[in-house]
């Protein structure tokens, strides 16, 4: 019996092996660390090109999800993260021209004023019993600044878990799902407390910028805190099942969900 | 992908766990402000060390040393300001008591990704840290945020993993309370604090714009380069200016 | 320092590194949802030996640690939760727990060594963190009248020791220093605490942590950042070690030593 944390696992592995695990959770790690300087970078084309999986059958179901459902298929990805994500920066730097004409709306000047940083840490990582698959899950206390149009910018702290699944492809450890699940934003420099209590789904800056993804399924809603947990921790597994993935196919609203948010009023 | 063996690659799995310890050590004495015992504990003996950040680098073990030894001066200094300011709580203190008081330097390293070269001599790391930092200015103790990265080459010398080249560079550095979108509003100098004003650092050995700061009109700025797998020192890129 | 250790042990204590990095950030996630019947009754020894310290003192042995770290956190968790339903009724129903708040606390510059017999592992680690919650019974200090959410900024550092106990690993002594508390994102810590210190009949302390439950070795152990004092070594990083014993510890052994037998 291996020491493992949390659950019992009973499964014995040779030196050989469990060094090649080892190994392999150095590498799965490096994969989500490696992704926040592509991001940093905006380097995101070649992120779908270098981390994430290329086996087209599994391409056609990876997923990226954030808390009000999830992009499903590379192409589909690719069209919000690459594509949206370029245009969205396009009317940022009009912004940013309009109050510095100096400032020309081309390519070339696609991400003036923004800078994006998700830093990702307290990895938590299981890796299946077959090595061929590993889940993992991530905290990430990141932000968000884009050009107002006024010379100024707007500085959002976007904290949230980001959770993945990855597949072992020949040429090393590949993302297949991504959840990033924002708990809260605040613009920095001002009280967070005198936001609107509700979550807002019509003006939260993050469901903004995720626009309609392919499922639409509200899976973390922050008015709960983490009650819903989700994305939620990894356990320990043997095998692949669609039952544990981090994709749309994975996620079970609470059972027992009783009330929604701004239910119940009406008793008296 | 290079092919390691079982037992290459437990002394592969040592070096980055020793290279992660090392950077933590590194990052607690910065909280502890023991700058003094940075130099002889965690750099290597070579002669091409160099420490850089935004605006310079300092090049070669003097400069570096002088880097540190200023950092635990002013140190020093700070609590001598803060002794004078607050006798009830600290003016029986020694020197030895006094010193340290004042500054909290908070650096932490997130997302490593580290390179150990194939012959094992070397490797290469790159850290994102959003750090927070107060070391008590001309306007008194006033807290900051940063957001940057810490890129290092390390250098396996005396059975030990030692720093080599650093860069610790920023795109924020922002007064805590205030947003980094928007023009800052220094805090008020203070009369007892105004000492500080004539405390500098050493002049960089080499004057280097390494990265601007951001701004609401500043390019896209590449993170420092990330590490890529490497055979030997000779292989790869230098953090080094 | 290339290890003396066979290969076999070499790869043992690899593994156990990781082990020890997912215990903690299992830890994490659990606390997160305020979960401490998750931790303590899956992730922690029972032994007489473990312990939980916090600024205001350590608790000893597994019984005091479950009163304090499990069952009086329940209550608080319960006792908001009876609020929170007359001021919002969908929360009736759900889990108290992580109705209280979400207490996130990331994991980073871990410094982690494994003994040399393989047994225990030692790591210390700073951790910026986020304490928010949505829901709440607190009100605006300019309207009482309106329900606000918060969020805290709370740096810390851990110490933490780990031991492995029929095939599992599992926390045995945690000590945490919070360093420095705010809230999101109009303070200035620093400048905060420097005008306590100048005029302390005119500057309210900071947001308080959560409970104080009863301790054997009695608080402070750690202080809060202040510009008076030296930031203090509480946790210091672990060395290189053989075998978890008083000068490897995060909690001096003074009562049954289970793990010294």
């Amino acid at each position: 019996m291996q020491c493992k944390g949390g659950e019992i696992v009973s499964k014995e592995y040779t030196d050989e092996e469990l060094m090649g695990r080892v190994n392999d959770m150095e590498e799965i790690k490096k994969v989500a660390y490696k992704r926040v300087y592509y991001i940093a970078n905006e380097d995101r084309e070649k992120e779908l090109e270098d981390l994430w999986v290329s086996d087209p059958a599994l391409q056609k179901n990876a997923s990226y999800g954030k808390n009000t459902g999830y992009y499903v298929g590379m192409d589909s990805i690719r069209k919000y993260y690459v594509d949206h994500h370029k245009e969205v920066r396009m009317e940022d730097l009009k912004r940013a021209a309009q109050a510095d004409p100096s400032i020309a709306v081309t390519e070339d000047n696609l991400y003036v004023g923004t800078i994006v940083n998700r830093p990702v840490s307290t990895g938590l990582v299981e890796i299946a019993g077959d090595g061929k698959t590993a889940k993992a899950l991530f905290y990430s206390i990141g932000q968000e600044t884009v050009p107002n149009g006024d010379g100024t910018a707007k500085a959002l702290w976007e904290p949230g878990k980001v959770a993945y699944d990855f597949v072992r492809e020949a040429d090393g450890w590949k993302i297949w799902h991504v959840v990033e699940a924002n708990d809260l934003y605040c613009e920095a420099g001002t009280d967070y407390s005198k936001q609107e209590v509700y979550h807002n789904y019509e003006t939260n800056p993050v469901d903004i910028e995720f626009g309609e993804p392919d499922v639409k399924e509200i899976t973390h809603n922050t008015d709960f805190n983490w009650w819903d947990n989700y994305p939620f921790p990894p356990k320990p597994y043997e095998t692949w099942s669609d039952e544990i993935s981090y994709g749309p196919e994975g996620y079970v609203r609470p059972a027992e969900y009783g009330l929604d948010s701004k239910e119940g009023r009406n008793w008296k | 992908m290079a092919q390691y063996t079982t037992e290459q690659l437990v002394s592969r799995w040592e070096d980055q766990r020793a290279i992660k310890n090392l950077m933590g050590k590194f990052a607690n004495c910065v909280i502890l402000n023991r700058e003094e015992i940075v130099y002889d504990k965690f750099w290597s003996s070579k002669d091409d060390v160099c420490l850089a950040f935004n605006e310079g680098a300092y090049i070669g073990p003097e400069a570096v040393k002088s880097y540190y030894q200023a950092e635990s001066d002013r140190t020093r200094l700070v609590g001598k300001l803060l002794q004078k300011k607050f006798p009830e709580q600290l003016g029986k203190l020694s020197d030895d008591e006094l010193y340290g008081v004042g500054p909290f330097k908070v650096r932490p390293l997130a997302s490593p990704v580290i390179e150990v070269a194939g012959d094992e001599q070397t490797a290469k790391g790159l850290w994102h840290c959003l750090g927070a930092y107060n070391e008590v200015g001309t306007a008194g103790p006033v807290a900051y945020w940063t957001w940057g990265y810490f890129a290092v080459d390390f250098v396996y010398e005396d059975d030990q993993w030692k720093i080599w080249h650093m860069q610790y560079v920023n795109d924020i550095d922002c007064i805590c309370g205030q947003s980094w979108g928007k023009p800052q509003k220094p805090y008020p100098d203070l009369p007892e604090f105004a000492p500080l004003k004539d405390f500098k650092y050493p002049d960089y050995t080499k004057k280097v714009n390494l990265r601007e700061y951001y701004t609401p009109t500043r390019p896209l700025t590449r993170t420092p380069e990330i590490p890529q797998p490497y055979d030997t020192f000779a292989d790869t890129f230098t953090y080094a200016v | 320092m290339k290890s003396k250790l066979s290969l076999h042990d070499r790869i043992r204590n690899a593994n156990a590194s990781q082990q020890v990095e997912n215990v903690k950030a299992r830890h994490t996630y659990l606390h997160g949802r305020a979960d401490a019947t998750g931790e303590w009754a899956v992730i922690w020894s029972r032994s007489d030996d473990c312990s939980w310290a916090h600024a205001f003192g350590r608790m000893r042995g597994f019984d005091q640690v479950w009163k304090g770290s499990v069952g009086d956190y329940d209550k608080m968790a319960m006792q908001n939760a009876i609020e929170m339903q007359e001021i919002w009724p969908e929360t009736t129903g759900k889990d108290p727990r992580p109705l209280m708040e979400a207490s996130v606390h990331t994991l980073l510059t871990d410094v982690i060594e494994v003994a040399e017999d393989g047994m225990s592992a030692r790591g210390s680690f700073i951790t910026p963190g986020v304490i928010h919650s949505c829901l709440t019974t607190d009100t605006d200090p300019d309207d009482p009248t309106r329900h606000v959410k918060y969020c805290n900024v709370l740096w810390e550092r851990y110490g933490s020791d780990f031991v492995c106990e029929d095939g599992q690993w599992k926390y045995l002594h945690e000590h945490v220093c919070p360093d420095i508390l705010t809230k999101m994102d109009m303070l200035n810590w620093a400048a905060e605490d420097y005008q306590r210190q100048v005029h302390p009949e005119e500057n309210p302390a900071p947001p308080a942590t959560l409970g104080a439950p009863p301790v054997t070795d009695p608080g402070p152990l750690h202080h809060p950042y202040t510009c008076t004092s030296q930031p203090q070594n509480t946790v210091p990083w672990p060395e290189p070690y053989e075998t978890l014993d008083n000068d490897n510890t995060y909690t001096p052994f003074i009562g049954k030593t289970k793990h010294l037998e």
